[in-house]
């Protein structure tokens, strides 16, 4: 798992946004961008060890590739989801989520029926976007089905 | 009550079956077996789908069971089951009873049609558990059956008295 990766994943399980984070840490917001697409590497002296003292992990984990943080499944289903549907996946997917959440909110089951269950829903998720692409969207009550593509 | 009846009644007509996975075919609704935990069935409907995904462990005359349950939900409480945050609190295992015991009501009438029934309690040989048991159904689901009968003017003496949560056991 490269650096920016992990940044972005740290980042967001902080639940801070980019333009927060990029004040803290005294860069702009377009650098930090930079920093988690992987598109360049953190130059300046002591900032990577600024971003691992935020994060309390050490810097050469932070650098090591070969380090990963184990995604939870929310998290790998957010990926998945975005990469799926660029324009609309993020937002339907965490809609998703906070479905699901409060389905598990009835307190009645355990974390292996949890796992269980969100690995339906996940599928489930999925598969009725790819039935409601194949048959296109309802305009209006009344109106017939008309394929979008 | 009556609705219920009379909605079970036109499905067996219409589809000329009481097989509940058939009937879930005819009606275009997804049927999935994968693993659930402790969780028997679960009934979801999201962006026009809907599907009803039935715990892999069980037997076929749980699952059939199951099946016809969740067939009930999708007839009567499928706006209780949408996937979205604001029907929240109103998902098939926790619903108030209502809806479990008319998913169960349903269910009882698509699997135990009336004349079979009669005949196997009327068998001096048989009595109310032997009945369910040969009929795959467990005896709460019979109680149920019985509760139908006694509405249509039968004379039974029923031994349990089944509520909505049955299945959860």
């Amino acid at each position: 798992m490269q650096l920016g990766e992990k940044i972005r994943l740290l980042r967001k399980r902080a639940g801070i946004s980019q333009k927060d984070f990029a004040e803290q840490l005294g860069i702009t917001r377009r650098a930090l961008v930079y920093y988690e697409n992987g598109q360049r590497f953190p130059r300046e002296a002591g900032l990577i060890d600024k971003i691992a003292g935020f994060f309390n992990v050490s810097s050469d984990f932070l650098t090591d590739d070969s380090e990963s943080i184990a995604m939870t499944k929310e998290e790998i289903f957010l990926e998945e989801a975005k990469a799926e549907d660029k324009l609309r996946g993020k937002s339907e997917a965490k809609k998703f989520i906070e479905t699901t959440k409060c389905l598990f909110a009835g307190g009645e089951l355990s974390e292996e029926d949890k796992d269980a269950l969100f690995e339906v829903l996940t599928e489930i998720y999925f598969d009725s976007k790819k039935k409601a692409k194949k048959y296109g969207v309802r305009k209006n009550k009344g109106s017939k089905n008309t394929p979008t593509d | 009550m009556e609705f219920i009846l009379r909605e079970a009644e036109r499905l067996i007509q219409k589809h000329k079956t009481r097989n509940p996975f058939e009937i879930a075919d005819c009606l275009n609704i997804n049927v999935l077996y994968r693993p659930l935990g402790k969780l028997k069935g679960i009934y979801i409907y999201t962006r026009r789908s809907r599907y009803i995904c039935i715990n892999n462990d069980l037997d076929s005359p749980a699952r059939r069971l199951v099946c016809a349950h969740e067939i009930g939900h999708d007839r009567f409480h499928r706006h209780l089951a949408k996937m979205n945050p604001q029907a929240q609190e109103l998902i098939s295992y926790d619903m108030s009873s209502k809806p479990e015991r008319e998913a169960n009501v349903f269910a009882a009438e698509i699997l135990l049609p009336d004349d079979e029934v009669i005949r196997l309690i009327n068998d001096a040989e048989m009595n109310f558990f032997r009945a369910a048991r040969e009929l795959y159904v467990p005896p709460e689901l019979m109680d149920f059956k019985f509760q139908i009968l006694k509405s249509r003017g039968y004379r039974l003496e029923a031994p349990l008295n089944a509520t909505g949560d049955f299945l959860k056991k």
